[in-house]
């Protein structure tokens, strides 16, 4: 996390505004995620920052992450890498002693960020990945590099592409599912729910 | 040998063991140095884990206590003899005969003024939990002004675990208490902030550590792991305090309408010289063996119940009065049966049981420096 400076270098997020608390995060919250998203039972015990696989990559790790929101933190939860290295395996829900599932509130945290639009790296290649799929029904993985990264990721990528290729692990050309009218109703179905 | 048993204080313990006595068929006088009966309890509101009204305890108890003789508005000067002989002088000047006698002088609220750095009784905004239970109590929690306050803070451990006033025991009941008046004055004043300054949360008993959680979750309490440095009052009234936030291991400042300081216990050893008591270096009395004969003095035929001996909540100090009548029963059973001369001989490694003491207690016992 990059550390907020004032002049001559000196920190300014060195001591906790307790003034600043309140409770409206949590609830926005819990109104995007649903009870699954009820985290006022939380009593910081680390067991989700214990078991958790991307913990060590994380700056803000899920028990503070909870807290934050507890406390109505917004920034720093938004600006938080937490979000997007969380890789939904539920470790830290299946371990939590007070079924606080940190994994709904991150998915809760993380809707509340796109629709507020947040914009970064991880949910642009989200977005556009659901794009292809929407318009495929499967992916293209030579399409979604183009799209991600450029011409330059797709020239980047190319030898392993070329490589895989050769081990009939990736087609050069675009996949279809069989029954692409299909899938697009079955997906307007689940997007309606 | 007389079958009148003395009981010396009527808080919850005193009058659970008198109750009992009497079921027992022992005469029993209850000697309260207050002119009413009940304790601390009796000005308290409601009660954890299950919010029973603490008068309903006090009536129930009260109702035990037919054809026991009370003597209200006074203390006991005088023990003299032996058991089952005890002769008790009242500060009336009465002499009462006793084959056993009980103490149960329960414990004094901890005097939050010696806590300077919080406050109380610089600021008028800094209260005790008591104040504020006497405020719930009539539905009427204000600040000084009288506005209903909007942020509150709790302060757990107030002169417990703290050697600075020499107490460093943990009250047990306060963190229990602190989870319950939250929501007591969450369900009157619904859109209070409220905020609980701890260092751990000791919520042991039955249905304790379920209201903690309800506390959190279904109140929204916010619970914030640190322990107050100090209080300093603004120019509005409202109180500046400084602490370190524990979780994210940074120092934090909070201002808050209200200060609400949990405050712990103290031993009661009022009678420590009179009943030749002794007292252990928390200043409660010390009881034959910690763990088998917790309800024994070392004073043959002088037993102790309740918050004399420690901190105890007020379920524990009911059964631990309970308890204490049946030891009391048993003992004075021991000389009808040997018509007095009875071989007591299996109560004697008492003697070498005190003399190893608490092994915690690296100090001697003494006074408190205040």
């Amino acid at each position: 996390m990059v550390k907020k400076k004032c002049f001559f270098g000196i920190k300014t997020d060195r001591q906790v505004d307790g003034d600043k608390m309140n409770a409206k995060l949590s609830q926005e919250v819990l109104a995007q995620g649903g009870e699954n998203a009820a985290i006022n039972a939380c009593m910081q015990c680390g067991t989700c920052s214990g078991g958790c696989p991307n913990a060590e990559r994380m700056d803000l790790l899920p028990r503070s992450l909870v807290l934050m929101v507890q406390r109505g933190e917004w920034e720093k939860v938004l600006k938080s890498q937490t979000l997007w290295l969380c890789s939904s395996c539920h470790t830290c829900t299946s371990r939590c002693p007070r079924g606080v599932r940190p994994t709904d509130v991150i998915e809760a945290v993380k809707a509340i960020a796109i629709r507020e639009g947040i914009k970064n790296d991880s949910v642009r290649f989200n977005q556009i990945f659901v794009e292809l799929i929407e318009k495929r029904g499967i992916l293209f993985e030579p399409e979604l590099m183009l799209k991600y990264g450029g011409l330059k990721a797709l020239v980047d990528q190319a030898e392993l592409g070329i490589k895989l290729t050769l081990k009939g692990k990736l087609s050069p050309f675009p996949p279809k599912v069989k029954e692409p009218k299909k899938f697009s109703e079955a997906l307007t179905k689940a997007v309606k729910k | 040998m007389n079958k009148n048993i003395v009981v010396i204080g009527g808080g919850v313990a005193g009058m659970a063991a008198a109750g009992k006595l009497r079921e027992f068929g022992y005469e029993v006088t209850l000697i309260e140095k207050e002119k009413e009966l009940g304790g601390n309890v009796k000005n308290w509101y409601k009660v954890f884990p299950d919010f029973t009204d603490a008068a309903e305890i006090i009536n129930k108890l009260k109702g035990e206590l037919k054809g026991i003789r009370v003597i209200n508005n006074a203390t006991v000067t005088q023990i003299n003899g032996v058991a089952p002989n005890f002769e008790v002088i009242t500060s009336t000047g009465e002499k009462i005969d006793a084959a056993s006698i009980l103490v149960a002088t329960g414990f004094k609220p901890f005097n939050a003024a010696l806590k300077e750095e919080y406050g109380y009784g610089i600021y008028n905004n800094s209260i005790t939990s008591i104040e504020l239970d006497a405020m719930l109590k009539q539905h009427q929690v204000q600040t000084a002004s009288g506005k209903p306050p909007q942020k509150i803070a709790m302060i757990h451990c107030v002169g417990s675990r703290d050697q600075q006033v020499n107490n460093n025991y943990c009250s047990r009941v306060c963190c229990t208490n602190t989870v319950k008046v939250a929501i007591e004055i969450k369900e009157q004043i619904p859109d209070c902030e409220i905020y609980c300054l701890y260092m751990d949360i000791r919520v042991f008993g039955r249905g304790y550590e379920e209201l903690y959680r309800t506390s959190q979750e279904k109140f929204g309490v916010q619970f914030i792991r640190g322990r107050l440095s100090e209080a300093g009052e603004k120019t509005d009234g409202s109180l500046l305090l400084r602490l370190e936030d524990t979780l994210t291991a940074k120092p934090m400042r909070l201002t808050v309408d209200m200060l609400v300081l949990m405050v712990g216990m103290v031993g009661n050893t009022e009678l420590a010289e009179i009943a030749d008591l002794k007292v252990g270096c928390d200043r409660f009395y010390t009881t034959a063996h910690e763990q088998y004969s917790n309800n024994n003095s070392e004073k043959k035929g002088i037993f102790l119940a309740g918050t004399a001996t420690g901190p105890k909540a007020i379920m524990e100090s009911i059964t631990d009065g309970r308890s204490a009548a049946a030891e009391i029963a048993a003992f004075l059973h021991s000389f009808t049966l040997e018509n007095m001369s009875c071989d007591l001989s299996f109560r004697q490694p008492f003697a070498s049981m005190i003399a190893g003491g608490n092994q915690f207690c690296n100090t001697p016992p003494q006074p408190s420096p205040y």
